[in-house]
């Protein structure tokens, strides 16, 4: 293993051509809100509650719920006979049924201010708000090489400069690709996958480079940004999308295949 | 002959070094602070006093060292309890669907569960093996750079993740005004 770790690597210092190294950044921002139970899990949810709810003992509230009944029934029975009531009513006092009333006014009031369970419909691709339920990764058509070479839809990348740790460089990456401030963390030191890219001959003559090497470094956004923007010198559009539009958008299965792994859900 | 050698041997000995390096008496040193005189009544109260309260501590160390904290989880509630036999609900009869039904539940969830772990357990494995791999390229492209992929990242732990929540956040809310009562019950220890 060793052996043939040195060998290989004389090899390439030897060779003239050599590999232009890349760190490329998953950025993603984790689901914002819980996805709906799926129809077994709900199932079993619902089973279960009413399983628990048979073998637990009352509380002291539904003590007080059948007390409440009875001295209803009690206080009805009095009318019918057309008798004196005023003794009842004190010790009846609230009943649970005037409370729940009250509970269930002051939650709907507090719904009509926040409105909780309504998301914002933000649908357009650009949106780090959009599809709360999911996990999103930034893509980007970016600027490389040539001026006005525009790629096709990638992750984020950054070419590494002499003096710097990949870390380091995909910690540029995300700072230049952004407009605005952003608060991102990298997790770990170690890329999670490479992806070999080959130039064609032209671009191979003209670098001296037989291709990039690209390595992949997750982050996370730690605050969601009201208004994400990109450097406009830098990258020309952008998306925000979860893992099967990545899959669709996104052009050349090798280069997603070695990105997958961020994609857990 | 011998017997001068060891007298030698024994002035090397760890004994005698020991006691070259002892300890000027503390009570001739120019720089220690002279005692005061006290009454002899006075230190005598002041000896009472400090007696009755080391008493009164280990006497209430004593009583809650037989006591241990307790588990609520455990302890009966005596109000509770007085009046159990009102708080059992009547039985409920199951037909053979109802009880089919949850069966039939329950092991649908264990299998999602089990297949849900299995897909971590693949994600996991291969995520591991995927960073192996490039890792090893690192290392022949750039031995530095590799070198510096291996090292631990202490800076980004601890790791605090919050949760997805059921509804999404509201923007610009504002908190009631409010003490915070910390309700924590204290244990002597």
């Amino acid at each position: 293993m060793h052996l043939s770790v040195l060998r290989r690597l004389s090899a390439a210092s030897a060779s003239p051509q050599k590999w232009e190294i890349f760190a490329s950044v998953v950025l993603s921002r984790a689901p914002v809100v819980a996805p709906p139970m799926s129809e077994v899990e709900s199932r079993f949810h619902r089973l279960q509650m009413a399983e628990e709810q048979e073998k637990s003992l009352m509380c002291n509230y539904e003590l007080k719920t059948k007390q409440d009944e009875k001295m209803v029934a009690r206080r009805a029975q009095l009318i019918a006979d057309g008798k004196e009531l005023s003794e009842l009513d004190e010790e009846i006092g609230v009943t649970n049924a005037v409370r729940e009333d009250d509970w269930k006014k002051a939650a709907e009031d507090l719904d009509k201010k926040f409105k909780f369970g309504e998301f914002p419909p933000k649908n357009e691709l650009k949106s780090v708000e959009r599809e709360l339920q999911r996990k999103l990764v930034l893509i980007v058509k970016q600027k490389l090489g040539e001026k006005g070479y525009s790629s096709p839809w990638i992750l984020p990348q950054m070419k590494h400069r002499d003096g710097e740790t990949l870390r380091q460089t995909a910690e540029r990456c995300i700072g230049e690709l952004s407009g605005t401030d952003l608060s991102a963390d990298i997790s770990g030191n170690a890329p999670f996958g490479v992806f070999t890219h080959r130039y064609p001959t032209p671009i191979s003559q003209k670098t001296g480079a037989r291709g990039a090497k690209i390595f992949f470094y997750t982050a996370n956004l730690s605050t969601i940004p009201t208004e994400f923007q990109v450097n406009p010198d830098d990258v020309t559009d952008y998306q925000w999308v979860n893992r099967e539009e990545f899959w669709k958008t996104v052009p050349g299965t090798e280069y997603k295949k070695a990105a997958k792994f961020a994609f857990l859900e | 002959m011998s017997s001068s050698l060891l007298a030698s041997l024994s002035r090397l000995s760890l004994l005698q070094t020991r006691q070259i390096h002892q300890t000027i008496p503390a009570g001739s040193s120019v720089f220690m602070k002279r005692q005061k005189k006290i009454d002899p009544e006075v230190a005598k109260q002041r000896e009472t006093r400090r007696r009755k309260r080391l008493e009164k501590d280990i006497r209430q160390m004593q009583k809650h060292s037989k006591k241990p904290k307790p588990v609520d989880e455990l302890t009966l509630d005596v109000k509770s309890a007085k009046n159990i036999g009102e708080r059992r609900r009547p039985r409920t009869e199951l037909t053979l669907e109802q009880i089919d039904e949850r069966a039939i539940a329950l092991k649908d969830y264990t299998r999602s569960r089990l297949a849900l772990q299995q897909e971590d357990d693949a994600w996991i494995r291969g995520a591991i093996e995927s960073q192996r791999k490039a890792l090893n390229e690192l290392k022949m492209l750039k031995l530095e750079l590799y070198e510096a992929a291996v090292q631990p990242a202490a800076k980004d732990l601890p790791l605090i993740v919050q949760g997805p929540s059921l509804t999404p956040p509201i923007r610009n809310y504002e908190a009631p005004d409010g003490d915070y009562i910390d309700t924590t019950r204290n244990w002597a220890s």
